[in-house]
């Protein structure tokens, strides 16, 4: 038995499929693809499936990571990419698929880029970029004291490691590294939504993309 | 899908999957290379509509055929429909993104009554005339199949076509008879005309409906001379050479049923009173275990499901169960594949087959003795008794399980206070004999679910003559049944007196109902099959609004001599045999199933003579 990483996108579409019916494509696509994997024992024997993060619903991505255990040891990888891709529905693809060097909880920080198409992006840039140098930008979080939840306002320009602008016509690009640790992690459509208030970004579309996803060294995650 | 203005409205509703298509098997072919265009529409949510065989079955076959595209369409959520009419975007299909108003078929499926008013909410979505008389062209065929079209004559104001019984053969032959009519540029009259001329092809507007004074109908009768004076519903003879989808578009949101499923008979030898699917799906049909089992390894294979279930009106009652079984068990084990067997009967579950099934996963288990006193359940001929009903629990409990649910009528034609306390008898007795059982499972208590639903006469059944209960009486019956239950380990649930009202209205209806519909429709009715979003003052406005009183179709006893307003619908059931049968019904006499004995029920005449339970006799 080994354990092998499988890198994939989630793309057009396929962001909208939820992180646990994802969990039922990949297993669908394993045994539709014949790939010998091994169950968890027990009274309810399941994949053994694990998820370096779970992709928020409607984001896109090109760096999501699922680790599985093959029970057979002589299945070349380039075959295991092969056989899944051609069963795997539109827009989830295996870009590699690979024996994993780093943990999960290694990861210290993602790639987004907000996309935008809205008129006088010029203009909107200024404003971001007003927002994106200002003292706080809050979005109201549920945080426990004690046993109380309250909601309370958060900063989390803090989580905003560094972030680049680009401009185009009738589109504004907004590429941010993020804090994407496990108890430190940017909720990036929540992000998105107060910046666009504080923005007051006007937008006729907007879509969210996870480009890369790194360790504290900055290094990829393999 | 490529419709922009979809995408843009995706990230504001909730399970955006349901409208973006692209699922593994779902179907996507050239528009150029497209002649005939087929919305499949299912009037409710993506999640149950996916769980539908049938659609399965049709989607694939007309898909199979050259130059034809068929897509599916649900109802959206409240949500979604929201955004959608304020954004102004029509109701589209999922493959294309394409808005319904480009298709050829608009067609629906109906299998229950109360998706009626989903059925006008999808077309008003789709910006298509409700009424037949309103739509004109050749494109924007509405078509409608499923068990409700046997009593066609509540929606005959809203669909062009109606496809009576089995869709297999009757379906390809419509949209081929309409590829001709769009070839030769024909109007729809012509497709119309030409269509009433196919076998189970039922026109509504062709025929018109006398009525006597007091509302009943006094005569249905063709407008031409072209069409039959009573259309028959279509079978296929033989189950084994019939299409079945090798593939399904297996949803990323999970339906209700979420798995592959493998049709094994059609039709029922039990003839049980009450219910419709066992005489309208007859003859008796059964597939070869052999054709069985290929098809359903096939599809596991083609989907990577991890669950098959195999699909009939009572599936022990299957000839060839136990061989069937045995070899799809081993098949399943191998790929680590969950068998589930909905439909089993309480009489025969034999010690052999408890104890394959005790190989498949358990969970809970489901019997329906439907009655609560022997009486009623020979009045009903539900042919259970109460000892088998016992012994079949005691093996269960032995073998594990803990959780019985138990589904009821209430309401049942002959009924009495005395047979409604039986049922919570009935259950109390259950859960007293798990604690008498020595080898019961341990540390586990056990729990009897009593699901009452209240008895709505169904055309074509020996109870299409009688009343359902009106409110007042199924109120009173509901005190009667919670007043008799003694355990802590009995749940009592049953449905609301309201919406049976109107499921029976609607089940038994003539077109007098199709105004009401509509002004239903027009008040906010939808999704009246939904608790949360059933507005029984919409259908009263309706009601009133129309001058239609409810209780006329509902709660009223027809005698055998008055015209029904299915009547020129013929499903091949005798109505000698159903009066004969309404009449044992009311002497509490049982008859035997058609294996012990022929009824000459009449559905041997379809299809050239078939009926498996006569001819394995």
């Amino acid at each position: 038995m080994r354990e092998v990483r499988l890198d994939y996108t989630k793309r057009g579409n396929a962001k909208y499929i939820s992180h646990l019916d994802l969990n039922r494509v990949f297993f669908r696509a394993v045994r539709r693809a014949h790939i010998p994997i091994w169950f968890t024992e027990g009274y309810n024997p399941k994949p053994y499936f694990r998820y370096a993060q779970s992709l928020p619903l409607g984001i896109e991505s090109r760096c999501e990571s699922l680790d599985i255990r093959l029970l057979d040891d002589n299945l070349p990888n380039s075959e295991l990419k092969a056989r899944l891709n051609a069963v795997l529905p539109a827009g989830i693809e295996i870009l590699r698929a690979h024996e994993p060097r780093m943990k999960p909880t290694e990861i210290y920080a993602a790639v987004y880029e907000l996309q935008y198409t809205l008129a006088r992006p010029e203009q909107a840039a200024q404003a971001v970029e007003r927002v994106l140098q200002g003292e706080a930008l809050c979005i109201s979080k549920k945080v426990k004291h004690g046993r109380k939840r309250v909601e309370e306002d958060v900063d989390i320009l803090p989580n905003i490691i560094t972030y680049a602008l680009q401009t185009g016509e009738n589109s504004l690009l907004l590429k941010i590294l993020a804090t994407a640790q496990q108890n430190n992690t940017l909720n990036v459509f929540l992000f998105a939504g107060s910046l666009e208030k504080a923005a007051q970004l006007d937008y006729e579309a907007r879509n969210i993309f996870k480009s890369c996803v790194v360790n504290e060294d900055y290094r990829y995650f393999k | 899908m490529r419709n922009q203005e979809i995408e843009k409205i995706l990230p504001f509703v909730q399970k955006p999957a349901r409208y973006t298509g692209g699922e593994l098997g779902s179907v996507v072919k050239e528009k150029a290379q497209t002649e005939v265009r087929f919305a499949f529409c299912f009037p409710d949510l993506y999640e149950i509509g996916m769980s539908h065989l049938g659609i399965k079955i049709l989607y694939g076959l007309v898909n199979e055929m050259q130059g034809v595209w068929c897509e599916r369409c649900f109802a959206p959520d409240i949500d979604m429909e929201q955004v959608m009419r304020e954004k102004h975007i029509p109701l589209f299909a999922l493959e294309s993104g394409d808005a319904l108003g480009e298709f050829d078929f608009i067609g629906f499926t109906l299998q229950y009554e109360m998706c009626y008013t989903n059925m006008l909410n999808m077309l008003s979505l789709a910006g298509i005339p409700l009424l037949s008389k309103e739509r004109s062209g050749l494109s924007n065929i509405v078509i409608v199949g499923g068990p409700c079209v046997c009593n066609p004559e509540p929606i005959a104001d809203f669909a062009d076509v109606v496809c009576l019984g089995e869709g297999e053969e009757l379906l390809p032959e419509v949209i081929e008879c309409y590829r001709a009519c769009k070839r030769e540029n024909a109007d729809r009259a012509t497709f119309l005309k030409r269509a009433s001329q196919i076998d189970g092809v039922y026109i509504p507007s062709f025929y018109e409906v006398e009525y006597n004074e007091d509302n009943t109908v006094k005569c249905v009768s063709p407008k031409y001379d072209f069409v039959p004076a009573k259309v028959k519903k279509r079978v296929v003879a033989d189950l084994d050479t019939m299409y079945f989808p090798e593939q399904f578009a297996v949803p990323f949101v999970q339906a209700v049923h979420d798995r592959a499923t493998a049709e094994v008979f059609r039709g029922c030898i039990r003839g049980c009173r009450f219910c419709q699917a066992g005489f309208i799906y007859r003859p008796i049909r059964e597939k070869s275990p052999e054709v069985i089992r290929r098809q359903s390894n096939v599809l596991c294979e083609n989907t990577g499901y991890e669950e098959l279930s195999l699909c009939s009106l009572s599936t022990s009652d299957y000839t060839h169960i136990e061989q069937l079984l045995s070899e799809l068990i081993d098949d399943c084990e191998g790929e680590k594949i969950n068998l589930s067997l909905p439909s089993l009967r309480v009489d025969n579950f034999s010690e052999s087959l408890a104890e394959k099934l005790a190989k498949v996963r358990r969970s809970g288990l489901t019997f329906a003795p439907e009655a609560g006193t022997q009486r009623l359940r020979d009045a009903i001929n539900k042919n259970v008794t109460e000892k088998e009903l016992m012994d079949t629990c005691r093996k269960a409990f032995k073998g594990g399980w803990s959780l019985v649910k138990l589904y009821f009528m209430m309401g049942l034609p002959t009924e009495t206070d005395e047979d409604v306390a039986g049922i919570s008898i009935l259950a109390d007795k259950v859960a007293e004999l798990f604690y008498t059982i020595p080898d019961k499972p341990k540390g586990k208590a056990v729990s009897i679910n009593v699901s009452c639903a209240s008895f709505i006469p169904k055309p074509f059944t020996p109870f299409q003559w009688e009343a359902a209960d009106d409110s007042a009486t199924l109120e009173h019956k509901k005190e009667v049944l919670l007043a008799a239950n003694k355990s802590k380990r009995v749940s009592i649930s049953y449905n609301n007196s309201t919406d049976t009202l109107i499921e029976a209205v609607l089940a038994k209806g003539s077109r007098k109902l199709c105004p009401v519909i509509l002004k239903a429709f027009e008040n906010g009715c939808k999704f009246d099959s939904w608790d949360e979003h059933f507005y029984f003052e919409g259908w009263q406005a309706a009601f009133e609004a129309c001058g239609v009183d409810p209780r006329f179709f509902a709660n009223r006893k027809i005698p055998f001599e008055e015209v029904l307003p299915w009547d020129h619908i013929d499903y091949s059931i005798r109505k000698e045999y159903l009066i004969e049968e309404n009449l044992k019904a009311h002497e509490s006499v049982t008859s035997p199933h058609c294996r012990q004995k022929c009824a000459a029920c009449g559905a041997d005449k379809l299809s050239g003579g078939v009926c498996h339970a006569r001819s394995k006799a």
